[in-house]
């Protein structure tokens, strides 16, 4: 009998050791549905465990209703993050065609010439270093081929969110690696082991098997009397001075690069504005007719910008003399909305915020 | 893999139950994988100087066995010069062309050798000691050569001990490797408690005790006094939880599969003078040099004069094999001045020395404590000029101080209970007895909880892991 429960012990903890391991058992077992998201609460509450930041799962999944003018004469592709990511299933309602590709990601597009087409650059205000630090081409861009007739895509084009997939059938995303012309073997290598092993083992066990909820009472309970007996929260996240916000570690604290109270070299500031610039011209040269820079705020920009000495760095790049892209600039209406703009229990924006952006974009998408 | 990471949980379970389900044959293979894994977990590639050395002194084992008169000793020579080798490179190398830039540097000229862009290999001093300490017990003819490459492969990378130690022994480990160890639920009970018990103390008070000295140390100069005094007097507890745990997970996860690894720790700050702290600190380490280096010197039968040397080059080599650091290299020549201090006080001026029972022996060891207090400035302080801020600022401490930092009230009070109980159970409590298993089991869970809910859980190394 024992040695029936320690072969079966042995066999299941070899399973989940692999599980964790190796991409392709991983992807497997992930998508079979078998795991629960740990980040339906919301990122801060998935790191902090903090009670009192843990959004109803209904509220912090519920999708936006914002009224929305479609402008069938427009195409709008948009190069952003995880704040427009959020939207994606809202955009498409706005013009005729919409492609989104996140920063980590490459994608061919082929413009329709008959469209007004409008390229947003969008970044949070603390990576604003990070996606300025080279010219962008997350967008490649084709000509249509001359068989075509004018507003087709070319094959291998990637499809519109939201369009039936007979229009403009589905590209390949192709990732960085891949473009890439001739690299050394070791980073060949590399590659091809993290495409098999997984790092971070710790993390993807806390997400797999300690994310369920029961276990989540525990987490919660040992972050309820951390922060109650010696006042300290998750190392990874900062509360704010009336302790009714949560912020990343990395936008709060002043030690990080990326915080909203790190000094702002005057260097580093022309470097990512020169970046705007050059990434404008390119793909105005590649036949955009606008391109927007969007940087939204931090939530401790809006929510908490006294906590430490803030750079105002999204103010400095949005009015900077040298910069050439118009901005999609919500800083002041977010500053001045009555009611929150950001998630409790995440650090992205809420309906209420996404409404003043999408706002923002409709003036320019109706001009 | 760190021993205070879910990974090693998973990790440790499946060895340990794989290990048991197996027979001699499967074992040593298994552990040697498992070895390998554990260790490619930090840096893959250096898995390779690893072997490499292995294969060296392997062969060099087996030679020397065979030859006979200089060409035996020629060959213990090209092992250590191998092993030592390797270590120069990756550990010193920087650090002497530092030193030689700043030699030529006050004579106008420029150093024409390059630095290195190099990342120390985790734990090699440990795991070259560990070899050089074998190949030195073959030419001493106190050990007999191992022809079954693997077990002598896995006499050097065992995983428990692998990074942090303790520095074994040939004699001690390699007939163990050789043995088939049947099941002991009294080993792996008392195993899984030391286990348990090194975790609290790493994660629940040298984790809580770092951050208060990481914050006083970080810019020592902008710190009070009180906050310096304080952070020194933790820090002193905290790399002894630190690396005490470190060992306590060592010891009893070898001990679970039934090895029984060399002690390293004996309630150090206990001790009534400065060298019976290296009697009770880091143990595994203080014998090889007393063996290795100290006795073949002469050890302390030779002149005066010469003890005091010797005493000293011992010490300051010990600092030196800590880092490649001048801080390190002060740490054991003060170290090492203590110890002749002592030694020319029973000497010559014994009416000096304390009495060794009732109150004396208390104000013995309070005495043996702060001395090594102060030392641990050295060991800590990232520069000279940082330690000396540190000791200039215990030095002004002022009455209306108070220690500033991370830890608020009720934290300061917690990391000092936690010290005092630490002490209490090293004083009274020195093994947990586990022969009663429920007794056993309701102590296990109850130190895992502490340790989850109490632990400090961040990506923070074992401080030897460095070294």
């Amino acid at each position: 009998m024992l040695k029936i429960l320690r072969y079966f012990f042995l066999t299941v903890l070899i399973f989940l050791w692999a599980m964790n391991v190796f991409r392709p058992i991983f992807s497997w077992v992930a998508f079979s549905g078998a795991f629960p998201d740990s980040f339906r609460y919301g990122d801060l509450y998935r790191l902090s465990n903090l009670p009192g930041f843990k959004e109803g799962y209904d509220n912090y999944n519920r999708r936006c209703e914002i009224p929305i003018q479609k402008n069938v004469d427009t195409d709008l592709y948009v190069i952003g993050d995880s704040f427009l990511e959020q939207i994606t299933y809202l955009l498409p309602e706005a013009v005729h065609r919409f492609e989104y590709a996140h920063w980590n990601e490459f994608r061919d597009v082929t413009l329709d010439t008959t469209k007004r087409n409008i390229l947003v650059l969008e970044t949070v205000e603390r990576s604003v270093a990070l996606r300025f630090g080279r010219i962008n081409d997350n967008f490649i861009v084709h000509s249509p081929p001359p068989a075509m007739g004018p507003g087709a895509a070319a094959p291998g084009a990637a499809a519109p969110a939201g369009e039936s997939s007979g229009e403009l059938p589905a590209g390949p995303s192709v990732t960085a690696g891949e473009k890439a012309p001739a690299r050394p073997l070791r980073e060949v290598l590399k590659e091809q082991a993290l495409k098999l092993i997984m790092k971070d083992f710790d993390q993807r066990v806390e997400d797999v098997l300690l994310s369920g909820d029961p276990i989540l009472k525990i987490k919660e309970a040992k972050a309820e009397f951390n922060l109650r007996v010696f006042d300290r929260v998750n190392e990874n996240v900062v509360l704010s001075r009336d302790r009714s916000a949560l912020f990343f570690k990395d936008e709060a604290l002043e030690k990080n690069e990326s915080s909203a109270f790190a000094p702002v070299s005057g260097d580093k500031l022309r470097t990512a504005v020169q970046y705007v610039n050059e990434t404008r011209r390119k793909y105005l040269a590649e036949g955009f007719d606008e391109v927007y820079l969007a940087v939204i705020p931090n939530k401790v920009t809006i929510m908490d910008p006294e906590i430490g000495t803030y750079n105002r760095l999204l103010e400095m790049v949005c009015r900077h003399p040298e910069l050439e892209a118009p901005v999609i600039d919500v800083y002041p209406e977010f500053r001045s909305a009555g009611s929150p703009v950001y998630l409790r229990s995440d650090s992205h924006w809420n309906c209420h915020g996404i409404a003043i952006w999408i706002n923002k974009l409709s003036g320019i998408l109706n001009r | 893999m760190l021993f205070n990471s879910l990974h090693f949980i998973f990790f440790f379970l499946i060895v340990t139950l794989g290990y048991f389900s197996l027979g001699w044959k499967g074992r040593w293979k298994l552990l040697l994988l498992a070895s390998c894994y554990f260790y490619m977990i930090f840096r893959p590639e250096y898995i390779l100087i690893l072997g490499g050395t292995i294969v060296i002194d392997y062969f060099a084992g087996i030679w020397i066995d065979r030859a006979a008169g200089r060409r035996r000793k020629l060959l213990l020579v090209l092992s250590l010069v191998s092993n030592i080798g390797v270590l120069a490179y990756f550990k010193y190398y920087n650090f002497l062309n530092y030193n030689l830039s700043s030699l030529l540097g006050s004579f106008d000229l420029a150093n024409p050798v390059p630095y290195l862009d190099i990342i120390l290999p985790i734990g090699l001093s440990f795991h070259t000691f560990q070899a050089m300490s074998y190949t030195i017990e073959v030419y001493r003819g106190h050990q007999k050569p191992e022809r079954h490459f693997g077990i002598y492969a896995l006499y050097v990378m065992f995983y428990p001990q692998l990074v942090a130690g303790p520095i074994e022994r040939p004699q001690n480990i390699l007939p163990q490797l050789r043995r088939f160890h049947a099941f002991d639920w009294e080993k792996v009970k008392s195993g899984l408690m030391l286990m348990a018990w090194g975790m609290f103390k790493k994660v629940v008070i040298a984790e809580r005790l770092a951050m208060l000295v990481d914050f006083a140390y970080d810019d020592p100069g902008e710190k009070n006094g009180l906050t310096l005094l304080t952070a020194t007097f933790f820090y002193a507890f905290q790399i002894y939880c630190d690396f005490s745990g470190y060992s306590d997970i060592a010891i009893g996860s070898a001990r679970v599969m039934g090895y029984n690894l060399m002690e390293n720790f004996r309630s150090p700050y206990f001790a009534g003078s400065v060298s019976e702290f290296w009697r009770r600190w880091h143990i595994s380490l203080s014998t090889w040099f007393r063996d290795y280096l100290y006795i073949p010197l002469g050890g302390s039968r030779v002149g005066e004069l010469r003890l005091y040397a010797n005493q000293m080059i011992v010490f300051m080599i010990s600092g030196l094999w800590h880092g490649a650091q001048w801080t390190f290299v002060i740490w054991g020549a003060l170290h090492g001045a203590y110890l002749v201090l002592g030694l020319a006080r029973n000497r010559h001026f014994p009416a000096l020395s304390i009495p060794d029972r009732g109150a004396g022996k208390w104000l013995n060891t309070a005495l043996t404590f702060g001395l090594v207090m102060l030392t641990w400035v050295f060991f800590r302080a990232v520069t000279f000029t940082d330690a000396v801020t540190v000791l200039k600022g215990i030095a002004g401490l002022s009455l209306s101080d108070t220690v500033a930092g991370p830890l608020n009230r009720a934290e300061l009070a917690f990391s000092f209970f936690l010290i005092a109980a630490l002490a209490l159970k090293e004083r009274y409590l020195f093994y947990i007895h586990t022969v009663n298993t429920v007794r056993f089991g309701m102590g296990f869970l109850f130190l895992l909880c502490c340790c989850y809910f109490f632990g400090v859980f961040n990506s923070n190394q074992f401080i030897y892991f460095q070294f």
